[in-house]
């Protein structure tokens, strides 16, 4: 089991813990607030709108419990990093929070007793402050008070990462400071915690609804880094005011249109049906005129800011206590890697260059293969397979009540055996006895939030006999004495509870055990890192033919960009032969694929291959031009830049020029039209997307669910988790992907192998016990639910002609149950006769 | 004559080798049922365009072709109303139509099945009647106010025109017809069926407007007032192709003894049997925006229930919310479908509600 | 139950686990009160709710359901919301056009951060029901209510 230590919790870091968790590494996770995500990020500052403070430590907290292999120390500071690869000693200055967020109870007894205060977040108990903790610590019934002493500890690791969070650049500049000017953030808090309503869109000096509104993204501008989430978000903002109201006249001000993201141009288009105006222009100017500001002759009554990133000042000390170099303000990394130019200390995420929150967690995922080299190998341990107890028509339910739950109410319900235990969490002996003494075969645990405590809980019956679909919760507190309610209202809902799980049996919720090999598919410098990760691991057949040195479209880091043509071609070579070392190479056509995730069988000309997982990363052809940008892809002005910058003879750009790092000196180009440098797509990529019914966006690449192009503006929970069973055991990377630069081709591949390895393991169906099936005696095979199902885990079974479901896919999101007429479909732990108990009590 | 012709035309269509087979209404004691035949020999034995409709036929191509594409290639004579269904069911995935040509026909409404058992109208009536502009007072209420009486392009293969024209003609509605028919030597002909159509629509305007179920609770009693609960409606209703009902699910509609007498405290006393009026409207959540007006449902009714009137409007209002038109607009039907940006009618409270 | 009970309406809530149950544990942990009228249901996605269970709860004696999912665009499920709102657009315009009140059946983005927003739209809607009165849809095919409401 290897051991690494993470400084930093932005989206990089906070998956990077989790991700080397899972794969049986111990991590120390520095944190440098009180409790995590105190210190924001750059997904918190730029998305802060819908982002819950719970569901960015959600996969975190999920993996820390799971797993036990995370250590936390908060308020922290890295003093020194001694030793070498393997064997490094970190020394940090620490300070314990008061209160440890992750044992609190939310109780709340040491807000009766000790005269505590809360911040109230959204999936927490909450951020609780205490006057004198040193009188308090015996009050705490879960023992989740500490006296705030700062400490040095030291901490041996065998690889160190750091991944430091995002800093919003001072806008002052462009006019921040002046009267109902809000920084983008600001604006998005508006609506925070309230919903999105006109009302709740009022500016500062007066309180009342601006009718005009303008949004600024100073990117282009001086220099100015761009973070590349920026732009985006300040159309999504924009076109969201126009949602709320149609009377709002909504203004948006770019001088380059910097998107990141397939398709996000899209958003475009939008905000122009939508009304907004758009704006290209080359010279800002501001001035306040009364309450108002005139920004380039529009006299706008509220006006907003997207900051972008700045190199924090302070992250020179801590290159300087880690031993690592500084570029620009920025880590610098050796070519190529995101190891920096000491060994086996890396740096990642928002340290080393303006990025997306995909490139984040592109990231976050590659670094478990960087780290490889320095640490022991993963240990996972498995579950010891046990007994449960089965009796589908006897059920005897017990019902196990959390006194600090119920907060004094009572409750009128009657259960075979009925257990109040003041704190249930804390006493899972007596839990086990329980159920044990009473001979109960269901279980109904009446606590407080499930987001805290069902999963353990659960556990805790499980090792008990009680199968996870034979237990049921209810959330007394949050439902109960703590919003006002009455004992009728949660005696009907500890009832409702009863009935369902008395309605409950036994499943067996399938596993899968994937087939341990991987088929690579294309000769991009993508698959070719792939191949070479994967293949250290399981068997890989690579099917490519030639191996043509691709074009040194390089990076945007100053040591990929800097490279020479030789040493790119060195390299290229080197990573050639590595891979084609351990890889069975294929030649021929593919002339079909069958399976699912865990199990496909190939068949290239005569031969068939079995395979768990397959990976297209196939090369393009780039169509070079005299412009930069081109397509619906914004991938691709990125790869014009980098070009531009090598061989600096692009005059022209259409709507963005730069990008990241490049824009420290971005090329030299004006404005105009002209042959846009695009990458085509290749046949086999296109073939095989067919092959595999995937959808491909306007420019011809395949699409990939994390980087849908609005969602991937939206949708921020979809950052949180992980992505491996997401993709069904496909993925895609290389020109197969996106226009990637080279750099971006190893990372988003390592990323990609990284993820393909946790498949390589036996897995539970993501969806648990919320696993859909299908009755088949009931099943016309109409194929609504197929539709319906968002991670295409149902299908119709072309010799049976009914629907069926791949467990290894299913989420349990229960749309397909939803949507079929004849509940042949179902949610197992949520048939509809289970759901009509349900109702029938809550009503009471 | 109508008829006449379509055999010819199976007759040489068979002879040709285009088809193979044929399934078309064949006559009863009383009624008129649908046939499948194999074989030039049996096509006397059709009567294509049939004065009654007691199943819908593209509910028996759905028992045909559920499992498996039609083994021969099969021509399908079927009433507007029935093509449509064919082609909602076949985006249900109920109808396998690769091997299928459908034929469509000016339809002059159907007689209902139990006053055809009476008194039998001939269909020469019906033809008579519809030739001189009329829509008959012997068809069913559903034929009256018939949105699409006639053949629509895009829906079935082959259009046989009859109104406003002493010789019946055939016109291509979708590519494979067109073949269909040039591989038969027939040049597509022209007739025009605007008034035929405009008539049921303004009759369909009157329909919507004065027979509506309004009134809630008292409304939809009064009008249930007599069911049976026999479930009839939903057997003959072709767009209910599940195998099994989920109101006929025992696990969910079977209750312990405490729930009739807990309802009864409850509710002041219940009518018995339960769920007679959930039954109803969970067909009409379920399957609704894709009813295609058929009217089978009320020609079903033992206990002559208009029920037309409970689904044909429920079902036009839904259709209108969702702008889709059952067997006719070529997208999903909208329980297999969404879009980001729609319906924001339906979210938060919207006051000045009934 | 006694009469005096009877007078509180009864609301079931189908609540998202990842928007709009976290909103209901905020809005707890926050110790916003609302109405004990609000009887939730966790469900794994609004998308998981048939519009039958809709009519059922009403069948069964509640005065209004609410159906709470994640906002446009951030469904944990990626487009659970958007199925949601076609079932309820369906549920709705079949009690419309019958000349139910549509009212009783509501639909309600509820993010994981809004648990003030939660409690606002549970007092909101619980007052709103309650000037409308008790559901007529209860009582279908009983021999109790009063069939001229209002």
């Amino acid at each position: 089991m290897g051991k690494v230590l993470i400084f930093g919790t932005n989206v990089a870091s906070l998956r990077a813990a989790a991700n080397f968790a899972r794969y049986g590494h111990k991590v120390v996770l520095l944190n440098r607030g009180n409790y995590i995500s105190e210190i924001r990020s750059q997904l918190q500052i730029q998305q802060p709108r819908n982002l819950c403070n719970g569901c960015l430590k959600l996969f975190l907290k999920k993996m820390y419990r799971i797993t036990g292999n995370i250590t936390v120390y908060h308020n922290s500071e890295i003093l020194s990093v001694e030793g070498a690869p393997g064997n490094f000693k970190v020394k940090f200055r620490t300070t314990p929070p008061v209160v440890d967020e992750w044992k609190c109870l939310g109780c709340d007894i040491c807000v009766e007793k000790c005269g505590a205060t809360v911040k109230r977040l959204p999936l927490s108990p909450g951020i609780y402050t205490i006057p004198n903790p040193e009188n308090c610590v015996d009050v705490c019934p879960a023992k989740a008070i500490n006296i705030p002493e700062e400490r040095i500890v030291e901490e041996s690791a065998e690889a160190v990462i750091l991944a430091p969070e995002f800093e919003e650049a001072d806008v002052s500049e462009f006019g921040y400071g002046l009267k109902n000017v809000l920084k983008s953030s600001e604006f998005e808090l508006l609506f925070w915690g309230v919903g999105e309503d006109i009302k709740h869109l009022t500016r500062p000096s007066d309180g009342k609804i601006p009718r005009t509104i303008g949004f600024f993204a100073p990117a282009g501008f001086k220099s100015f880094l761009g973070s590349y989430e920026e732009v985006a978000r300040i159309l999504w903002q924009a076109i969201k005011v126009k949602e709320l109201s149609k009377d709002v006249d909504v203004h948006v001000y770019l001088r380059e249109v910097r998107l990141y993201g397939k398709g996000q141009l899209r958003l475009l288009d939008i905000a122009r049906d939508k009304g907004v105006n758009l704006h290209i222009i080359d010279n800002f100017t501001i001035s306040q005129s009364g309450d108002n500001v005139v920004v380039n002759g529009d006299e706008l009554e509220l006006f907003v800011i997207a900051a972008g990133q700045k190199p924090s000042e302070w992250w020179s000390k801590l290159a300087d206590a880690a031993g690592i170099e500084i570029e620009n303000g920025f880590a610098l990394t050796r070519p190529y890697s995101l190891e920096t130019t000491r060994d086996g200390v890396f740096a990642m995420g928002e340290f080393v260059r303006p990025l997306s929150n995909p490139e984040s967690i592109y990231d976050g995922t590659a670094i478990v293969r960087e780290a490889e080299r320095y640490i022991s190998p993963p240990v996972v341990e498995e579950d010891t397979p046990h007994e449960y107890i089965k009796d589908d028509f006897n059920p005897k339910v017990a019902l196990f009540v959390c006194e600090c739950a119920l907060e004094g109410l009572s409750l009128n319900v009657k259960a075979d055996h009925t257990v109040y235990i003041p704190y249930l969490c804390l006493e899972p002996k007596r839990i086990i006895s329980e159920i044990k003494k009473s001979g109960a075969n269901r279980v109904v645990f009446a606590a407080c939030s499930p987001m805290h405590f069902e999963t353990k809980l659960e556990k805790i019956a499980d090792r008990a006999g009680i199968p996870p679909t034979c237990i049921h919760y209810v959330q007394l507190k949050e439902h109960g004495a703590r919003v006002g309610a009455d004992s009728r209202k949660i005696s009907a809902l500890v009832r409702a509870a009863i009935e369902k799980v008395k309605r409950d049996y036994y499943v067996d919720i399938p596993r899968k055990d994937p087939v341990k090999a991987a088929l690579v598919i294309g000769n991009s410098v993508a698959a070719l890192v792939i191949a070479a990760e994967l293949s250290r691991h399981i068997k890989v057949y690579l099917l490519a033919d030639d191996f043509t040195p691709p074009e040194d479209v390089t990076g945007i880091l100053p040591a990929s960009l800097r490279m020479s043509r030789a040493e790119f071609l060195k390299w290229y070579e080197s990573l050639k032969n590595d891979a084609l070392s351990r890889v069975t190479l294929l030649n021929g056509e593919i002339e079909s694929i069958e399976g699912k995730i865990g199990s496909f069988r190939t068949k290239i000309g005569d031969t068939v291959i079995e395979h768990g997982v397959l990976i297209l990363a196939d090369d393009g052809e780039i169509e070079k031009g005299d412009t930069i940008g081109g397509g619906v892809n914004t991938h691709h002005a990125r790869l014009g830049a980098i070009l531009a910058a090598r061989h600096g003879n692009v005059p022209k750009y259409e709507l963005m020029r730069s990008y990241s790092l490049l824009d420290l000196s971005p090329p030299s180009a004006t404005r105009g039209e002209g042959d846009t440098i695009t990458v085509k797509v290749s046949q086999l990529t296109l073939k095989i997307a067919e092959m595999l019914s995937l959808e491909l966006d306007e420019d011809g690449f395949v699409k990939g669910v994390e980087e849908d192009p609005l969602l991937h503006v939206e949708n921020t929970n979809i950052k949180m988790r992980p992505f491996d069973q997401y993709t069904g055991g496909i993925f895609i990377s290389g020109f197969s992907h996106s226009p990637m630069p080279v750099e971006s081709q190893i990372i988003h591949g390592e990323a990609v192998a990284q993820n393909a390895l946790f498949l390589m393991r036996e897995f539970d169906s993501p969806a648990g016990k919320w696993l859909s099936v299908t009755n088949p005696r009931r099943c016309a095979g109409c194929g609504i639910c197929v539709e319906a199902c968002f991670t295409k885990a149902r299908y119709i079974d072309e010799e049976d002609k009914i629907a069926k479901v791949e467990p290894a896919l299913c989420e349990g999101c229960g749309a397909c149950a939803n949507v079929c007429p004849s509940g042949a479909a179902f949610i197992i732990s949520y048939r509809a006769d289970q759901m009509f108990e349900i109702v029938k009590e809550v009503v009471k | 004559m109508s008829n006449e012709k379509l055999r010819e035309f199976i007759k040489t269509a068979m002879s040709k080798g285009l088809i193979g087979a044929v399934m078309a209404p064949t006559p009863t004691e009383t009624s008129y049922t649908h046939a499948l035949i194999t074989s030039k020999r049996d096509v006397d034995k059709l009567v294509p365009i049939a004065p009654v409709m007691q199943w819908n036929g593209a509910d028996m191509l759905r028992r045909i072709t559920r499992l498996g594409d039609a083994p021969r290639k099969t021509l399908a004579i079927l009433r507007p109303c029935e093509a449509r269904t064919f082609k909602e069911l076949v985006k249900f995935n109920q109808i396998k139509p690769d091997n299928i040509i459908v034929l469509v026909y000016d339809c002059p409404g159907t007689v209902h099945v139990r006053d055809y058992a009476k008194k039998k109208i001939e269909l020469e009536t019906l033809l008579d009647e519809m030739q001189s502009g009329k829509i008959s007072d012997s068809v069913r209420e559903a034929c009256k106010i018939c949105e699409y009486p006639v053949p629509v392009e895009n829906v079935g293969d082959v259009g046989y025109g009859l109104f406003g024209t002493d010789d019946p003609v055939f016109f291509p509605l979708s590519e494979k017809g067109s073949e269909f028919l040039s591989a038969l030597g027939i040049t597509p002909g022209e007739r025009d069926a605007e008034k035929w159509v405009r008539i049921h629509r303004e009759n369909r305007a009157k329909w919507l407007e004065n027979e509506r179920i309004t009134g809630g609770r008292k409304g939809i009693e009064d009008f249930l007032s007599s069911c049976l609960n026999c479930h009839n409606c939903k057997n003959m209703c072709p767009i209910c192709f599940c195998k099994e009902c989920f109101f006929e699910d025992r696990t969910i509609f079977e209750y312990n003894p405490d729930k009739y007498y807990d309802w009864a405290d409850d509710k002041e006393g219940i009518r018995l049997p339960t769920d007679k009026v959930l039954f109803h409207l969970g067909r009409l959540v379920h399957m609704g925006t894709s009813c295609i007006g058929c009217g089978l449902c009320q020609q079903a009714c033992p206990v002559d229930i208009p029920l037309y009137r409970l689904f044909g409007i429920v079902a036009h209002d839904l259709q209108k919310v969702f702008n889709y038109t059952p067997g006719i607009t070529d997208d999903p039907p909208p329980v297999m479908d969404f879009r980001e940006d729609e319906l924001h009618e339906f979210e938060g409270l919207r006051e000045g509600g009934e | 139950m006694n009469k005096e009970e009877k007078q509180e309406p009864v609301i079931v809530g189908f609540f998202c686990n990842w928007c709009t149950s976290a909103a209901a544990d905020l809005a707890g942990t926050s110790r916003l009160h609302y109405p004990s009228s609000i009887r939730p249901i966790r469900v794994m996605c609004s998308s998981t709710v048939d519009p039958v269970y809709l009519l059922r709860a009403l069948q069964e004696g509640a005065d209004a359901t609410i159906l709470g999912g994640c906002h446009p665009g951030d469904c944990h499920y990626i487009s659970g919301n958007f199925k949601a709102r076609r079932r309820v657009a369906i549920v709705k315009t079949v009690l419309k056009s019958l000349g139910f009140d549509d009212t009783r059946v509501r639909l309600e983005w509820i993010s994981a951060s809004e648990g003030q927003k939660f409690a606002q739209v549970m007092n909101e809607y619980t007052d709103y029901i309650k000037r409308r009165g008790q559901s007529e849809f209860k009582y279908i095919d009983s021999l109790g209510g009063d069939s001229n409401e209002q």
